[in-house]
This record gives C-alpha cells, sequence and structure tokens, in this order.
C-alpha cells in the first residue's frame, strides 16, 4: 500500500469515527449516570435526522443552522420520554427496563413509518459538493488527499463537543453533581442532591446530544424509519469498547473503530469489516470488561444493585 | 334487547354467508398477496395498483367467460406473514388461483404453500432465481427473472458501453460490486456468470452490507483495480452512499445498477446531476407503446390513462407494469383457455400458450418453461431493459428493440 492511499484511509477512517463518536456521546452519558440501556437510543437519533430533514425540506433551513432547534426539540422529547416511560421504571428490575426502551423503540420506528412512510430521504447541499483537496506534498512523497467537508464539520463538532462535555463534568457544580450521582446514588441522595432532578437532565441532555448528531448527520446520511438501527449496534460497540459513561472513552473509541472500518474494508474486503470489529468487541469483553477508559465497576450494575 | 341483538347477528352472519355464496356463483374469486403495509409497502402498494387496473379493466369490458373477477386482497410484510395469508386464502378463502408477492423473499415463502395445496401461483414481481429454481409445478412467473436481467447489463456493458471505450467486449474491465442479502447475491452471482460465459474481463467482485455507514473503502480498492464499466446490484441506501463517496473520492465510471437501487426515484432526488447518465436494469421505465400490435397498444394505452387517472396525472410506476402484467396475463390468456379456475386446467392452459414478444403483455410474450426445465415456470419471453437518467427523467435505452430513447 504507497502513502497517499494509507492516509487516504486514515482520514476517511477517522471522519467516519467521529460520526460513530457523535452519535454515541449520549448514550454513553445516560448509561453512565443513569445506569440505563436506552436502546431506543438510534430511534431518537432517527427522529432527529428526520426533524432537520423537514425543517430544510419545508422551510428551506440549513441543516448547520437548525442544529438548535433540533438540539432544543430532543431536549424536550427527552423531559417527555423520561416522565412518561423511564420514570416509572427507575426503581424497577433491570429486565423490565430493557423491555420498555425496546417497546419504545419499536413504537417510534413504527410511528415514524405510519407518519413519515417508508421513503428514502436526503438533503443535499451545493455547497458540500466542493471536496477539500489536501496536498500534493511531492517532498513528502504524497498525492492529493481528499476530505468530505460534511465529515469534517461532524468530526469537529464531536471532538469539541466531548472536550466541552469534559470540562463541564469535571469544573461545574452540576457537572460534579451529575458524577457524584453516577458514582454512588445513595450516598449522593444523602449529600442532599436531588437525583430525580440529575437523571431528568441527563436523559434530556443526552438526546439533546443525538440531536446535535442527527442535525450533523442529515447531509451525510440517508434517513428513512429503521436508519436508527443502522446505527444502534455500532453505538453499542463505541460505548462498551470506550468504556461504559465515559465520554472521553466514546469519543477515542469511535475514532478507534472508524478507522478499524474502513482499513478492514480495504484490506480484508467489505463483507468482513463488522466481523472484525465485533470480534474486537468480543475481545475487550473478555479482557477489560470496563471498556479501555471506563472506571472499573462501572458495567457491573447487578452487582451494585445487589448489594444496595 | 339481548335476544334481539343475537337474532341479528345470527341474520347478519347467514346474509354474510349467503352473499359469499351468491358472489361465488356470480364471479371469479383471485387471491392477492402484497406486502400493503411494513417497509416494501410502497412497491407491494402500487403493485396492487396495477392488478386492480387489470381487473377493473376485464370487469368493464365483460369479465372472463362472462362472469366478474373479484380479488381477495391479503397483506404480508414479512415471510411467516405470506405463508400464514396463502394459508388462509386457500383454506378458509377456498381460493384457487394467487396473485402476489412483489419480493423474493416473501413469493419463496408463499410459493410453497400454494406448491403443497396445489395451488396456482402467479409470480408477478419477485426476480429470484430460487423462486422457479426448485421444480414447482403451479409457481408462475410472468416477469423476468434476475438471472435474465443480470444477462442484459452484462450485454449492455459489452454491446453499447464497449464500443465507447473503443474496446472489444473481451478487452473491457469490469467490476462487480453487490450488498450480501439474497437480492444481492444472487444477482452479483448472475452477474459474474454471464461476464464469464462472454469470457470478459472481471477485475474486481466486492461484497458489503448494505446497512454500512461507509463505504469509502470499498471505492478506493475499486479506484485501484481501475475497471472501465461498474456493475452494482445494491439497494436504494447504500447505493445513494456509494455513489455520493465514489463522487468525493473521485471514483468516476459509468455505473449499471439495478431498478432496486440506481433506478429508483429516490436515488434522483438524493443525487440529482450526479445521477444523470447512469444505467438501471430491471423493469424497463416505459411501455414502448409504439411498436405494440394494435390489441396490445389499446390495453397497454387503457392501462396508462386509467392509472394516470388515478394517480394525479403520473406515469406508471414499474411495479405497477408487472403487476398488471401478471393479472392481464391470467385473465385474457390463461383462465379462458381453462375454462374457469380449475389449478390442473390452469396449469395446462399456461402451459400451452406460445405468444411471442410484442403480442403478449407490455413488450412481452407469453411461454413458459415447461416441467422439468431448471427454470420450470418461468416466462422465458418476458424481459427486462436497462434504463438512464437522462435530464431527471428514467428512460428506456435497451434492448434496442423496445428502447424509448438513445443512450447517452
Amino acid at each position: 500500500m504507497d502513502l497517499t492511499l494509507f492516509v487516504q484511509l486514515l482520514i476517511s477512517g477517522l471522519l467516519l469515527g467521529g460520526v460513530y463518536a457523535l452519535s454515541s456521546i449520549g448514550l454513553t452519558l445516560i448509561f453512565g449516570v443513569m445506569k440505563i440501556v436506552n436502546f431506543a437510543h438510534g430511534e431518537f437519533l432517527m427522529i432527529a435526522m428526520y426533524l432537520s430533514f423537514w425543517l430544510h425540506h419545508l422551510l428551506q433551513v440549513d441543516p448547520y443552522l437548525s442544529i438548535v432547534v433540533v438540539a432544543i426539540a430532543l431536549f424536550g422529547l427527552g423531559l417527555f420520554t423520561f416522565r412518561i416511560a423511564v420514570r416509572p421504571t427507575l426503581g424497577a428490575p433491570h429486565l423490565n427496563q430493557i423491555f420498555v426502551m425496546v417497546g419504545l423503540s419499536i413504537v417510534i420506528e413504527n410511528a415514524a413509518l405510519l407518519w413519515w412512510s417508508a421513503d428514502f430521504r436526503t438533503v443535499s447541499l451545493d455547497y458540500l459538493r466542493a471536496q477539500i483537496v489536501l496536498g500534493p506534498w511531492p517532498g513528502l512523497g504524497l498525492e492529493e488527499i481528499i476530505v468530505n467537508p460534511g465529515r469534517l464539520i461532524a468530526f469537529l463538532v464531536g471532538l469539541s463537543i466531548s472536550v466541552a462535555f469534559y470540562f463541564f463534568l469535571k469544573l461545574s457544580y452540576s457537572g460534579k453533581v451529575i458524577r457524584a450521582t453516577s458514582q454512588d446514588r445513595s450516598a449522593a441522595l444523602l449529600m442532599g442532591i436531588d437525583i430525580d432532578k440529575v437523571y431528568k437532565l441527563t436523559f434530556a441532555g443526552g438526546l439533546m446530544l443525538v440531536g446535535v448528531a442527527g442535525a450533523l448527520m442529515i447531509p451525510m446520511f440517508t434517513v428513512h424509519p429503521f436508519v436508527g438501527f443502522e446505527f444502534v449496534l455500532v453505538m453499542f460497540v463505541v460505548v462498551v469498547f470506550g468504556g461504559m459513561g465515559s465520554v472521553v472513552g466514546a469519543v477515542m473509541a469511535g475514532l478507534f473503530i472508524g478507522v478499524i472500518e474502513v482499513f478492514s474494508d480495504f484490506l480484508i474486503g467489505p463483507d468482513s469489516k463488522q466481523a472484525v470489529y465485533f470480534l474486537l468487541f468480543i475481545a475487550v469483553l473478555v479482557l477489560k470488561p470496563s471498556g479501555l477508559f471506563g472506571i472499573k465497576g462501572e458495567e457491573e450494575v447487578e452487582r451494585i444493585e445487589a448489594i444496595e | 334487547m339481548k335476544a334481539t341483538g343475537a337474532v341479528l347477528t345470527v341474520l347478519m352472519v347467514v346474509g354474510i354467508a349467503l352473499g359469499q355464496i351468491a358472489a361465488a356463483d356470480e364471479a371469479w374469486r383471485i387471491g392477492t398477496i402484497l406486502p400493503l403495509t411494513g417497509p416494501q409497502a410502497k412497491n407491494g402498494t402500487k403493485n396492487f395498483d396495477g392488478i386492480k387496473i387489470a381487473t377493473d379493466m376485464i370487469n368493464e369490458a365483460g369479465g372472463v367467460l362472462g362472469k366478474k373477477v373479484v380479488l381477495i386482497s391479503a397483506d404480508a410484510s414479512e415471510p411467516q406473514a405470506a405463508a400464514s395469508e396463502a394459508n388462509r386464502l386457500i383454506t378458509n378463502e377456498k381460493i384457487t388461483a394467487i396473485i402476489g408477492t412483489q419480493s423474493s423473499s416473501l413469493s419463496m415463502a408463499a410459493t410453497v404453500v400454494a406448491e403443497q395445496n396445489k395451488v396456482f401461483y402467479i409470480e408477478n414481481e419477485g426476480v429470484s432465481g430460487q423462486i422457479t429454481g426448485r421444480g414447482f409445478k403451479y409457481t408462475f412467473r410472468t416477469t423476468f427473472s434476475g438471472d435474465m436481467m443480470a444477462a442484459q447489463m452484462v450485454d449492455y456493458a459489452a454491446q453499447v458501453l464497449a464500443p465507447k471505450f473503443k474496446k472489444t467486449a473481451k478487452e473491457l474491465k469490469l467490476a462487480i460490486i453487490h450488498e450480501d442479502g439474497g437480492f444481492g447475491t444472487s444477482t452479483g452471482t448472475a452477474l459474474q456468470k454471464h461476464a464469464k460465459t462472454l469470457e470478459m474481463n472481471v477485475v474486481a467482485v466486492e461484497t458489503y452490507s448494505a446497512k454500512t455507514a461507509d463505504l469509502s473503502g470499498l471505492v478506493l480498492k475499486l479506484k485501484q483495480a481501475k475497471p472501465d464499466v461498474l456493475l452494482a446490484a445494491q439497494y436504494i441506501n447504500d447505493a445513494i452512499l456509494f455513489h455520493r463517496q465514489a463522487a468525493e473520492l473521485r471514483f468516476i465510471v459509468p455505473v449499471i445498477g439495478t431498478t432496486a437501487g440506481q433506478g429508483n426515484p429516490d436515488f434522483y432526488n438524493a443525487l440529482t446531476k450526479d445521477a444523470e447518465g447512469i444505467l438501471a436494469g430491471g423493469i424497463p421505465a416505459e411501455i414502448s407503446i409504439e411498436r405494440l400490435g394494435a390489441e396490445q397498444k389499446a390495453d397497454a394505452g387503457d392501462f396508462v390513462k386509467r392509472y394516470q387517472a388515478s394517480h394525479n396525472g403520473e406515469y406508471p410506476n414499474p411495479t405497477s407494469f408487472v403487476g398488471f402484467a401478471g393479472a392481464w396475463i391470467l385473465y385474457k390468456y390463461i383462465m379462458p383457455k381453462a375454462g374457469g379456475l380449475d389449478p390442473e386446467k390452469l396449469r395446462e392452459a399456461a402451459l400451452s400458450l406460445n405468444i411471442p414478444p410484442g403480442k403478449g403483455v407490455l413488450n412481452w410474450g407469453i411461454k413458459f418453461s415447461p416441467p422439468g426445465a431448471p427454470d420450470a415456470g418461468q416466462n422465458v419471453t418476458a424481459s427486462a431493459g436497462i434504463s438512464q437518467w437522462q435530464s431527471g427523467k428514467l428512460k428506456l435505452v435497451f434492448p434496442k428493440e423496445i428502447a424509448t430513447a438513445e443512450a447517452k
């Protein structure tokens, strides 16, 4: 493989990984704080993509401008979902929570099918047609490298959100409250933290992040009622890989999976790329169950519950 | 009150039962199995529109052998549902002839039930080779098979594209990509088989999952293989992704896809001017009415007119063409010859037909492969076509005999 091809594959992989990371941050946040596996996360991504699509289609709002609207709408949807579906199951066994979230995903998927039909819808932005071309740099032995601007924007936004989020969790009072709740629910309660409020804002915040992801993804991907399912599998791999609950881990894992996917696509064959990252996924589960950046014990939900 | 209610219910049930018996005496009852809900609902409904128009047309012309045709419609969005609906139509509704099923996986399930019960089955759209490859006696496919479609895609590359590159067919470098589901795999295999028959130079064959979020690795791999022409068996979602990433990474070659992907209107909506010139094999995009015989011309014209009247003037969807064709072949050619709906007689009637292309329905003839043939029950005169996006419209450009526009 020549150098140009290697760099091109690396860049394509990192940009794809940026999309994975961006869409997984909300999922890992909800899991880390609430210990709830949001199986409907892919469907919320689908809703966000549809919202952005309709804003563009009906009102000609640029998807990059609609980020704010979609994020706020998804935040509201998060509050609503928390109230009707998540909060009643918080004290219930995990199996009940899983059923509720899976049920919710099926309801959303079919509602989308009913309202918006099975058509494949896309947003085409003329200004994204122009590719960013780097090089050539004959000195380095590099020919032209092509960068897709849509993916680059998603990558940069994903990266900055995770950095901002990292500092929000580390430095702000609310961040400390969220971290305290995630580390020990009971102790946080004893310290006078309003856990219900923390959960509510975390869930809505997680959905807000997926709202941003949806708006950033619509210029590149087709939206249809089953699009959530296509992304949710890789999102779970990213979250477990990076360590459940770790935002930085999700970003790193997202980038890693993206690069692995593109390289195995090229070197082994596109039909086996999923097999490659799922094998890695199993290896991580066996060797380091807490993930690459997770806190040890974070994944052991059942046992903590049992001790309580 | 309760007693009155019960009496009324009994009367109603008796009334409905009597009504059905009366209807059964007066009309031919034919079952349809199509996905009218679920992800394939769009095509299933369009296919049913075609069957419905054929039924209206035959009934307004006096029906078949003096009796009207009534459709008993069943909805199946998944293979299990297709099998159970076929069972229901056969055992509860006493149906002896069924038209369906739009997709190959639904067809595979429904035709098994029909075969076990010795019920006549018209497959009007599913293209998988397996449907007619199982030696079934009661399954007849009125439309072309995936194999016939793949042959035309390869022929187009050899006959039309090779001269443009100033190469012979054997010198032309082909690449084949296909998604790894049933549709992609069977079409991909057929493409390779026909390329081999013509001794063409296949420089790459790649398989991928249609549910992928990225195809840049595939695009770069193809770019290295440097094919002249790309043959692709893709669905719509992955076709859009592939063409977008191919344009980004500057891999631009003539692409012959299929109506499942490149020929879908959503494909054009997503790629707009980048879709111009892209080709799609499959159901011919237009009926070349001028080339038909007088009777076929009148029938096809009537069909188009009726479709437009009920669809805001839209030109018929290709799926509606094949839906219409299947029903029309049954009503106009098979049933009169069989003298009714007895499955054995329908079979014999179907096998005895020998109508040359252009004299049957649409641009097709009617001649089914006999039992024992590797494609038993296949209408060998049905043909696919190659269509091309030209100024936002899908135009039929190949084969020459039925083309409505020049290839660009």
